[in-house]
């Protein structure tokens, strides 16, 4: 009886250790300018023909969430008429993810690489199926929760199946996560950076992990130099 | 040349002609006005200015009735005289005439520097007969009026005249500079008599050296200065910067100026004094110049010394594909320039430079000898995009602080923007506009989800962990029997209950049997009457743990033993084995 008590008591322990974490982890990014506001904003002065202003308002208020698709659309679009084509380019990719299948987006997205004259993609485009890893194993953890509210006790068939869903699930989403977060992540050259050859130009779709001290190495040049961290923009920064 | 006839012995002066130039005097002459036929006569054009260093002429004329037996002969003249400078430049021509009567030249032009300057014809009168030249008279000390009335005075009465008190110096500053280093060399006049004119008449080659004049002030301010203890005016006569090309000791030959001091005498008691140009020739002592070399170079550089400035600029800074910017870099300050490379631009990936075209010049500010030069690149991108052009550095010497120092600008920016004709590929022909307001999206497009993912995650464990708990608090969990109670458990309970106080073991275990038939027909619909073989085949189908099988198996055997080998004494420990095992595999039972 005393052991059952202190089993779940560290259960009990270990959800809200983890359930503290991701409050802190997962609340939302500051932004310098509400959404909202900074959509209606940036219309304003896309309006009286003031791009520059417009980009600024919109960026300012992109923070990834529910306006993160629009925002980041409309921001690559000043950045292409003001003829930034790098930054077009890592705006859309950004409004890419919010709302991956907008026919406008779609279009200047593919504009925007033709007239980057289809820069190099290195190691670039993001691996379709790596994104579904964390997405994977939250459902492999409802299946787990499904077998085990529908175990009956003493019944045989799911004994093996229940820690092996289980196991899968932390395995899944954990892997997902420090993909995310530790691995390469997608990146627009907004200068050009040196590589093997005659250097990546700015507009090149790549990857990049995170170097000691500062700066970016591209995924596949490992032994090149190192990208300064002004000439990357992160995808999903 | 053309020859015309003309009427002899019409003689016309040169008149002085003022000249397009500002500062500049020009004016042609004949002389004398008369010449026999066999005579020559002398051609002469002036320029006269007021800069010391650069007055040069081109002339052109038409003679008539006159060809050039001698010439051209040229002679400069640099002149001080109430405290400013003057020069003249004549070339003179001897010339005959080919006939009796007029003679002369037509058509006199001169140009100076960028400007044409018309002069007036010349004439002069052809005779047969010769005519005697008038000679020019000199200054010489048998001039002197009060000689030709009163005699010679004996030379030992009179005072012997002191030498004028008049003497040249050259000074060069620094005397120890580095190669290419700017070095002022300047030639004084030291002065305590009335200078009436002077005439360079031998100046320093400066071999090994980029040499460059700086004018003197039209209006000399004639400093005084003390020298072995008498006080002169000094004026600066010749000023040169110097570039030294190699290092080495260079010795700066003597200058030499011959010049025309007026001297006054008192020949006669209460005579006033009498004013006598005396012609004086003067030199200075020659020059050392010490030329030390240049450090160790770091690499890049390419020669330049002085004080630099490095700027860049690109126009214009955006540009559409198949267009071109041009990228400006001009070094400038103050310095010798002389062979300075054109600088290496690295263009970015995506970029074109082509080599330069390159602009200098070099002018004078004070005593300072500054340069500039400047390269303008011409830059094409080659795809569009933005792309950040590295400008390039110029290493140079600053004498200043004797160390190599790096000029450089801040990197440019180019932003190449798409064709127009790739806009146009667009079904739209234009990028599509932005978005005025949010759209409605699918409830799991994008990335909003992704950040409730940790929560999705953790929420079934969590539901799990109560799930676990309220299981493990529930009495049937922890007595570690099966679900609820039901009837039949219940009776079995009895049973065993009763079983444990009858003493004869066939009731035992009828009242077992009939006991194990209900609960597996309540809690699996197993019939009553099914045989004992049965029911594992049964139980199974239902998915019963194997274990407990086994067990429920063990069970029925010996149920049956104690039901048909009653005759046997020992079966109360049978008995008791029969009900534990009973009670336990209910417990087990799901």
């Amino acid at each position: 009886m005393r052991a059952a008590s202190g089993w779940a008591a560290a259960m009990i322990a270990l959800f809200l250790i983890l359930f503290l974490a991701l409050a802190g982890a997962a609340a939302d990014p500051e932004t310098a300018m509400a959404p909202e506001t900074a959509l209606a904003e940036g219309n304003r002065f896309f309006e009286k023909d003031e791009i520059e202003a417009a980009l600024e308002a919109y960026a300012a208020g992109y923070a990834g969430d529910g306006l993160a698709g629009v925002l980041a659309y409309n921001a690559g679009t000043c950045a292409l008429r003001l003829g930034r084509l790098p930054d077009a380019l890592l705006w859309y990719r950004r409004a890419e993810m919010a709302m991956p299948g907008d026919p406008w987006l779609r279009d200047n997205l593919a504009m925007t690489r033709r007239a980057l004259g289809d820069p190099p993609e290195g190691a670039g485009r993001w691996p379709a199926g790596r994104r579904w890893l964390a997405p994977a194993g939250v459902a492999l953890a409802w299946t787990a929760l499904a077998l085990l509210i529908l175990r009956r006790p003493g019944a045989g068939g799911g004994r093996g199946l229940l820690p092996l869903v289980a196991l899968l699930a932390c395995a899944a989403f954990a892997g997902g996560m420090l993909l995310d977060r530790y691995g390469p992540r997608a990146a627009v050259l907004l200068a050009p950076c040196p590589a093997r050859g005659a250097g990546l130009p700015a507009g090149s779709e790549v990857r990049v992990r995170p170097l000691d001290g500062g700066g970016w190495r591209i995924v596949g040049e490992e032994d090149g130099p190192r990208c300064p961290a002004e000439a990357v923009g992160l995808v999903a920064p | 040349m053309k020859a015309a006839a003309f009427l002899a012995g019409a003689v016309l002066l040169g008149l002085a002609v003022p000249a397009a130039a500002a500062e500049v005097e020009a004016r042609a002459w004949l002389e004398p006005e008369v010449i026999g036929v066999d005579e020559t006569a002398t051609l002469s054009i002036e320029a006269h200015g007021d800069d010391f260093s650069s007055l040069r002429f081109q002339p052109s004329f038409e003679l008539i009735n006159l060809e050039v037996v001698a010439g051209p002969n040229k002679f400069e003249d640099l002149r001080y005289s109430n405290g400013s400078l003057s020069r003249t430049l004549r070339v003179s021509w001897q010339v005959r005439p080919l006939a009796v009567g007029k003679a002369g030249i037509r058509s006199v032009s001169l140009q100076i520097r960028d400007e044409i300057v018309q002069l007036q014809p010349q004439e002069i009168r052809v005779q047969r007969q010769p005519v005697r030249q008038p000679l020019r008279r000199l200054a010489r000390e048998e001039d002197d009026p009060f000689q030709e009335i009163f005699g010679r005075i004996p030379r030992t009465w009179r005072q012997e005249p002191a030498p004028p008190e008049v003497f040249l110096r050259a000074d060069v500053q620094p005397r120890q500079p580095v190669v290419g280093q700017q070095v002022i060399y300047t030639l004084y006049l030291y002065t305590r008599a009335d200078i009436a004119a002077l005439s360079p008449s031998g100046v320093p080659t400066f071999h090994g050296f980029w040499v460059q004049d700086i004018p003197i002030p039209q209006q000399i301010p004639t400093e005084m200065v003390e020298s072995d203890g008498r006080r002169y005016g000094r004026v600066p006569l010749l000023r040169k910067a110097l570039f030294p090309l190699r290092p080495g000791r260079f010795k700066v030959e003597p200058a030499v100026v011959d010049l025309t001091v007026q001297r006054y005498d008192r020949n006669f008691f209460f005579g006033p004094p009498i004013a006598r140009p005396e012609q004086v020739r003067l030199q200075t002592e020659a020059q050392a110049i010490d030329v030390q070399p240049l450090p160790a170079a770091p690499p890049g550089f390419g020669g330049a010394v002085g004080q630099l400035a490095l700027t860049a600029d690109l126009q214009p800074k955006q540009v559409r594909l198949g267009e071109a910017a041009t990228l400006t870099v001009r070094l400038s300050g103050a310095g010798n320039l002389q062979g300075v490379r054109e600088p290496d631009v690295t263009p970015p990936a995506g970029v074109t430079v082509h080599p330069p075209q390159q602009e200098g010049k070099d002018e004078i500010n004070g005593t300072t000898v500054r340069g500039s030069r400047t390269w303008k690149y011409v830059v094409v991108p080659d795809r569009a995009g933005s792309y950040t052009l590295d400008t390039p550095e110029i290493t140079y010497f600053d004498p200043g602080v004797r160390q190599y120092r790096v000029a450089a600008s801040p990197d440019l920016t180019l932003t190449a923007l798409p064709r127009a004709t790739s806009v146009a590929e667009t079904a739209a022909g234009e990028p599509h506009g932005i978005r005025t307001a949010a759209l409605s999206l699918p409830a799991f497009s994008g990335s909003r989800w992704t950040t409730l993912l940790p929560w999705l995650f953790i929420l079934p464990w969590g539901l799990a962990l109560i799930v676990t708990l309220a299981r493990r608090r529930s009495p049937p969990a922890r007595t570690g029997g099966a679900a609820a109670p039901t009837a039949a458990g219940t009776a079995l309970e009895e049973r065993l209950r009763q079983a444990e106080s009858e003493e004869r073991p066939r009731q035992v275990a009828l009242r077992l049997e009939e006991a194990w038939r209900e609960l597996l027909a309540e809690r699996w619909g197993i019939p009553p009457a099914t045989p004992f073989s049965r029911w594992r085949e049964l139980l199974a189908a239902d998915r019963v743990d194997a274990g407990i099988l086994d067990d429920l198996d063990r069970l029925v055997e010996d149920l049956q033993y104690l039901r048909y080998a009653p005759q046997l004494s020992a079966t109360g420990s049978l008995r008791d084995e029969v009900i534990s095992r009973s009670r336990r595999l209910l417990r087990r039972l799901p």
